[in-house]
């Protein structure tokens, strides 16, 4: 438990050192005129400076635990006389003055705050994460540089989460690096909160905040060392900027917005999508207000924060976007990868595109997790545009959430991969609610009574998951127990972390890398580094290159086995091993076999 | 500094205006920007229909 206290503790210091590397960064640009953007907009800047430094010292081989310490300390030190200053005559939010069922919503929403805190303070334990998104942070921090990894494609995607998740590792440990998503999930709660309150009041906000983050999706998002926290605060942030800039046309929020969508696009190539969705929006919006200057004034600070990502892919692959575009793996990884791209969702069709609403309430485990989204979003923020008033801000963000439904529809159908709309569509779908609550007795009731019941079944199950985590984030079971629960495959890990020496080297095809403690090298994710069809030549080869001195394959990888049969190599061990189906909903699959070999070593 | 956000584009608490709802509600029947009442009657029906596809899924995943 003061573990779990100690790193919520480190969280609030990790968003005040924030805070101040974006005072500071911001100091040229002056303020826009709302306190509580200004102070979103400089915790991420902040981030997104932290990332960025990190991302040049771990190029330079200079990643340091000593050296980020002293920088976070002064970092925060100063973040909390900029959040002293902030507060200085900020009027605290009067809450006696809230009606009950705003209260609740107030209420709900801390709930769920206190519910990933309590997820996050449990090991890493998703999928992902233990693949690339704190795996290759690990591997940068014990080796004290940024190094190309090879055989996960997913490692060329653009890095600043990550690079947070990373300052974490050099801050305390992996449990504080997977904080970092979780405060980015924050700050997009804040933004949605604080662009709902301007365009149609406080009632709006707490609707919106409730709609957006009160919801199981958002949790698991939050909670998994997930990216797209990550890209919802960026969008969040760029969509406030923009409105501001349509209502105020102060020349800081345009420079502000154009930062924050070029941060997407460095967070995951996902962000380009959202980068486009958030131009077609701003280009609607601004349409009869464009100069040459506002769209560089937006263009330039975008491009310059996300260049980095793309540069470094096209000098060490020769594709700004690789692989995704242009290609430049195997044959076979290039066709798993796209297999593995379309397989989410129920198809690509012209006539499944406006199935898709209906299929994500109905059937969204096709959609990867899309049973965990909340109905809100499709039930209310539709009815957004049939209020009257002034809908250009409404009309502009329709059309850019249309534009990125339609490549989300095309590319890959993830549900986690819409939660950069959620922003814009908790807004509507705030609107929405209240719009029909104001329609007699009948809409009010069906407005609350779809909102709460929506709510309240998020709710529970949003407890279920967090009381998966809870035992252990407790101190009341032990982390060995947790992840042999809750990592596929964990006891193949533990039993190479056991019987294996530092100077061994392990060949291997599973994927919970984040908790193996010798050296090793995969197959490549996707067969990227040895195909499965790889003959014995390949195969000796690739060993050799790698001084390879172990292999461990599942029984029933038969590929893999076929591949071992080319190697002069000695059956040790017959591990028993549990593979996780899903780690969310607590689902294991039968025990398997992991075999261990061990090569002959050259004399 | 909070003065400067007291424009007509961003109604206060206090004002009438202040919400989308609190716009619609003078007009029941049909309101200025084409949102008619038929409209909201469709409104009406498709949140209870999300809800309801939304819940059926739930009773479908929790039955196993």
């Amino acid at each position: 438990m003061a573990e779990c206290l100690g790193h919520v503790l480190l969280a609030g210091a990790t968003l005040l050192a924030w805070l101040g590397a974006g005072s500071l960064v911001l100091l040229p640009l002056g303020a826009t005129g709302d306190r509580l953007l200004d102070g979103l907009n400089r915790i991420g800047v902040g981030a997104l400076a932290f990332a960025l430094a990190t991302f040049a010292s771990g190029w330079g081989g200079a990643l340091s635990s000593a050296a980020y310490r002293s920088v976070f300390a002064l970092a925060a030190a100063g973040g909390a006389w900029v959040a002293l200053r902030l507060l200085r005559g900020a009027r605290p939010p009067r809450i006696r003055t809230w009606r009950p069922w705003e209260l609740a919503l107030g209420g709900i929403v801390i709930a769920y705050a206190v519910f990933a805190a309590v997820a996050t303070c449990a090991p890493i334990s998703s999928p992902d994460a233990l693949l690339y998104h704190a795996a290759d942070p690990a591997r940068f921090v014990e080796a004290g540089r940024i190094f190309e990894v090879h055989g996960n494609s997913s490692s060329y995607e653009p890095f600043t989460v990550q690079m947070l998740v990373l300052d974490g590792f050099l801050l305390w440990d992996s449990v504080q690096g997977a904080f970092a998503p979780f405060l980015l999930a924050l700050v997009a709660v804040a933004a949605v909160a604080g662009a709902a309150e301007q365009l149609a009041g406080r009632t709006a906000a707490l609707l919106a905040a409730a709609v957006f983050a009160a919801q199981p999706l958002m949790l698991w998002e939050a909670t998994s060392t997930f990216i797209e926290s990550g890209l919802a605060c960026a969008v969040a942030l760029a969509g406030w900027n923009l409105l501001r800039f349509a209502r105020h046309e102060e020349g800081a929020a345009l420079v502000l917005a154009g930062l924050f969508a070029g941060s997407a696009a460095g967070m995951k190539y996902l962000g380009l999508i959202a980068v486009l969705a958030l131009t077609v929006a701003a280009a609607i919006a601004l349409r009869r207000r464009l100069t040459v200057a506002r769209v560089l004034a937006f263009a330039v600070p975008g491009v310059l924060v996300a260049l980095p990502w793309y540069v470094k892919n096209a000098i060490l692959t020769g594709n700004p976007v690789y692989p995704h575009l242009f290609g430049g793996l195997n044959a076979s990884a290039a066709a798993e990868l796209d297999a593995t791209m379309a397989s989410f969702g129920h198809g690509h069709a012209l006539v499944d595109f406006p199935l898709v609403p209906f299929r994500l309430l109905a059937d969204g485990e096709a959609f990867d997790g899309g049973e965990f989204l909340s109905p809100l979003f499709v039930a209310f923020a539709p009815l957004a545009l049939l209020v009257p008033g002034r809908r250009d801000v409404r009309v502009a963000a329709a059309a850019g959430i249309a534009v990125y439904v339609v490549a989300w529809f095309l590319t890959t159908q993830q549900a986690r991969f819409l939660v950069p709309l959620l922003p814009a569509l908790a807004v509507l779908a705030a609107i929405g609610i209240l719009a029909l609550a104001a329609r007699g007795r009948l809409g009010r009731a069906v407005a609350v009574g779809v909102t709460a019941a929506a709510l309240g079944m998020g709710l529970g199950i949003s407890a279920v998951y967090t009381a998966q985590f809870a035992a252990v984030a407790a101190g009341h079971e032990s982390e060995e127990d947790f992840l042999s629960r809750k990592v596929s495959l964990y006891d193949g890990i533990h039993w190479l972390n056991n019987r294996l020496e530092k100077d061994d080297k392990v060949l291997l095809g599973v994927w919970s890398l984040l908790y193996l403690d010798v050296p090793y090298v995969t197959f490549g994710t996707m067969g990227d580094l040895l195909p499965l069809d790889a003959g014995p030549e390949a195969t000796r080869t690739f060993v050799a290159d790698n001084r390879v001195t172990h292999v461990a394959v599942l029984a029933d990888d038969g590929a893999r086995r076929r591949q071992v049969a080319y190697l002069d190599a000695r059956l040790i061990e017959r591990v028993p091993v549990t593979p996780v189906r899903s780690r969310t909903r607590n689902e294991r699959g039968p025990t398997k076999e992991m075999l261990v070999y061990e090569l002959e070593r050259p004399p | 500094m909070e003065q400067r956000d007291r424009t007509p584009d961003r109604p206060t608490n206090h004002d009438p205006g202040a919400d989308p709802a609190a716009r619609a509600r003078p007009d029941r029947r049909e309101a200025p920007g084409g949102a008619t009442r038929a409209g909201y009657a469709a409104a009406l029906v498709w949140a209870l229909a999300c809800l309801a596809l939304y819940a059926w899924q739930l009773i479908g995943i929790a039955g196993g």
